[in-house]
């Protein structure tokens, strides 16, 4: 998944799909209120579904899924 | 008893201006003697219905000499007056109608004053009541000798809000109303040189208090503006200060938040508004940043900051529980987390992000006691949230037809449940919420209203416009956190989500679960001037489902 497509996927989930609120890829997604850490599990669960691939519980942590460019991150290190 | 006390009061000193009426066309000063007049047209006008004796009447006009009046006649008849809301000028008519209506019937009201303009569109009502017109009332009429009707029987009947439907009517006696003002008037240190301004709806306690009852009972000037006006000039209430030079304003918080916006100063000359001893936040909890605002806003003009007052006040005892003395408004910054989670007041210094601002509402008037006291109604100590009990001379007799909802709220040895919470401190009784507004969030308690001044601060938002409430999720199993707020002409509303969303999660800890920016006005304000809480809950809701 790329950039916006993240993007898209945080949009749908956690802001009601309101395209207009700008989510840099740095942006840090709970210091900013986007989603809190009780939430990484739901965004997690949609990227599974969107991406194909099985993420483990125990990956969904702030360090991994914490910001789009994080996620990108684990993704590139998951799928090789 | 109580219109036999205004009426000698008025006769005393017939040439004495009662009110001045300030409005965009014009102005015009009444007098004792005038009114006097005008109410005996009124009361007579009543009388000739050859009504029951003591029967409800409803008075629903818009601000000026004929309001004062009719409730006044109402009064001097021996019937029991109840002040409503006119239609508010954004209102259907016959949504005003249909909401009448079921005052009219949840009252009992046998009659209605209402002036030309309220009472169009009404006619339909007059199956139910009869409807009196209050236009062309003679302030020359003869005297209209007022009833005099025991101290201890009901005088009048109030609302506990402004809100229009289905409502609790209050029953105050005469000796209620009389023992309420004086100790009132003892705590603000009233003179004969004192004057009140206002623009408040005389359908609301702090209006019907403060700009009817009182300036009646003491002799008083007062200076009104009509609260529709206002609400679309509100720096007409600051020219009127600076050309009548008034020492008494009552407003709620907003009011004071308002009138700190460039938007609304940008026009103003060199006024001076130092004639003001007493600017008393009222009938929506004090918020520090609104009056911090107010204070470096106004103090060019000559507003001090030891002219800052405040009451917490309610209809059920007739209105003042308590009030700051002139010069003495007290504040505490104290840890907000600790308040939070344990109800405790930990008192630390301010700007340390973990700390808020309280404001004071003064001590009890002498007539009044106050108890906090928990959940399992044990008194507490100082410094401790609970909820606010209250007793004393002028706590309402109950409300009016329902002796069920009076026994609930007032229990044998006569102290009535407010549902209001706070603590008091060193004496000082400081308000922190409402059990209703209290949000649970993952185990956490909020109070609605300090998410609400945060957001409501943030450049971007329209301050005070701002609703937040929580919606239970069986599916979290805990409470959403809904955030409404109307964004400024100017603002980007993306940007200002994301500001938002920020601000809440860094200063709370906790996490917006939907967040609505919306236009000027999507809000509702109860007519009372308050935002609704419910009724935007309602409809939020509302919008959702669609």
């Amino acid at each position: 998944m790329n950039d916006d497509e993240l993007r898209d996927l945080i949009r749908g989930v956690f802001l009601g799909g309101d395209g207009a609120i700008p989510l840099p890829a740095d942006l840090d997604l709970v210091a900013n209120g986007i989603c809190d850490s009780f939430a990484l599990l739901e965004m997690a669960m949609a990227i599974e579904q969107r991406g194909g691939l099985v993420i483990p519980d125990s990956d969904v942590t702030v360090e991994n899924f914490g910001s789009i460019d994080r996620i990108r991150a684990y993704l590139e290190a998951k799928t090789g | 008893m109580l219109g036999r006390t205004i009426q000698d009061r008025l006769l005393a000193e017939p040439g004495r201006v009662a009110s001045r009426f300030v409005s965009g066309r014009g102005e015009f000063a009444l007098t004792q003697g005038a009114l006097c007049g005008m109410a005996s047209d009124a009361a007579r006008r009543l009388s000739g219905l050859g009504l029951p004796p003591r029967s409800i009447i409803g008075v629903a006009q818009y601000s000026g000499p004929a309001l004062q009046a009719a409730w006044l006649g109402v009064l001097w008849s021996g019937h029991i007056p109840a002040m409503l809301a006119p239609p508010s000028p954004r209102m259907e008519p016959e949504k005003y109608a249909s909401g009448l209506a079921g005052i009219i019937g949840g009252l009992g009201l046998k009659a209605l004053f209402v002036d030309a303009e309220s009472g169009a569109g009404l006619a339909h009502l007059r199956e139910t009541a009869q409807l009196v017109s209050a236009d062309g009332l003679d302030p020359a009429a003869t005297l209209f000798s007022a009833a005099d009707l025991g101290a201890d029987e009901i005088a009048i009947l109030q609302h506990s809000s402004g809100t229009t439907g289905l409502q609790k009517a209050i029953a105050l006696t005469a000796a209620e109303i009389l023992s309420h003002q004086s100790a009132y008037g003892q705590r603000l240190a009233l003179s004969a040189s004192d004057k009140i301004v206002s623009w408040l709806p005389l359908y609301h306690d702090m209006g019907f208090v403060a700009a009817l009852l009182q300036p009646m009972l003491t002799g008083i000037e007062l200076i009104e503006l009509s609260p529709f006006e206002w609400a679309s000039r509100p720096a007409m209430l600051l020219e009127a200060i600076a050309a009548h030079r008034p020492t008494l304003c009552w407003m709620p918080n907003f009011a004071f938040a308002l009138l700190s916006e460039p938007r609304v100063l940008h026009s103003l000359g060199e006024i001076d508004l130092s004639s003001v001893r007493m600017w008393i936040n009222c009938s929506e909890p004090v918020m520090v940043p609104s009056i911090d605002r107010f204070i470096t806003a106004l103090a060019p003009y000559g507003v001090a900051l030891d002219a800052l007052a405040a009451s917490y006040a309610m209809a059920e005892n007739v209105f003042a529980v308590t009030q700051s003395a002139p010069g003495k408004l007290g504040r505490l910054t104290v840890d907000r987390e600790q308040l939070e989670t344990t109800g405790r007041v930990a008192q630390t210094l301010p700007g340390d992000g973990r700390s808020v601002a309280l404001v004071s509402n003064g001590t009890p008037v002498s007539t009044t006691q106050l108890e906090v006291r928990d959940e399992q109604g044990r008194r507490l100590g100082a410094a401790i949230v609970g909820e606010f009990h209250l007793r004393g001379e002028h706590r309402f007799a109950g409300y009016h037809g329902r002796a069920d909802l009076t026994a609930a709220a007032i229990d044998a040895d006569g102290w009535y449940a407010t549902g209001d919470l706070g603590f008091v401190m060193d004496g000082e009784v400081y308000v922190t919420g409402r059990k209703k507004d209290l949000l649970i969030l993952r185990g956490r308690n909020y109070l609605a209203q300090d998410i609400e001044t945060a957001i409501g601060d943030l450049p971007g938002v329209r301050p005070g416009r701002v609703v937040v409430f929580s919606l239970p999720d069986t599916e979290l199993g805990t409470e959403r956190l809904i955030v409404i707020a109307e964004a400024a002409p100017d603002a980007e509303s993306g940007t200002l989500n994301l500001a938002i969303r920020q601000c809440v999660a860094q200063t709370f800890d906790t996490t917006i679960s939907d967040l609505r920016i919306v236009p000027d006005r999507w809000l509702i304000k109860s007519t009372s001037g308050k935002l609704a809480r419910k009724d935007n809950a309602a409809k939020y809701l509302r919008e959702r489902g669609k």
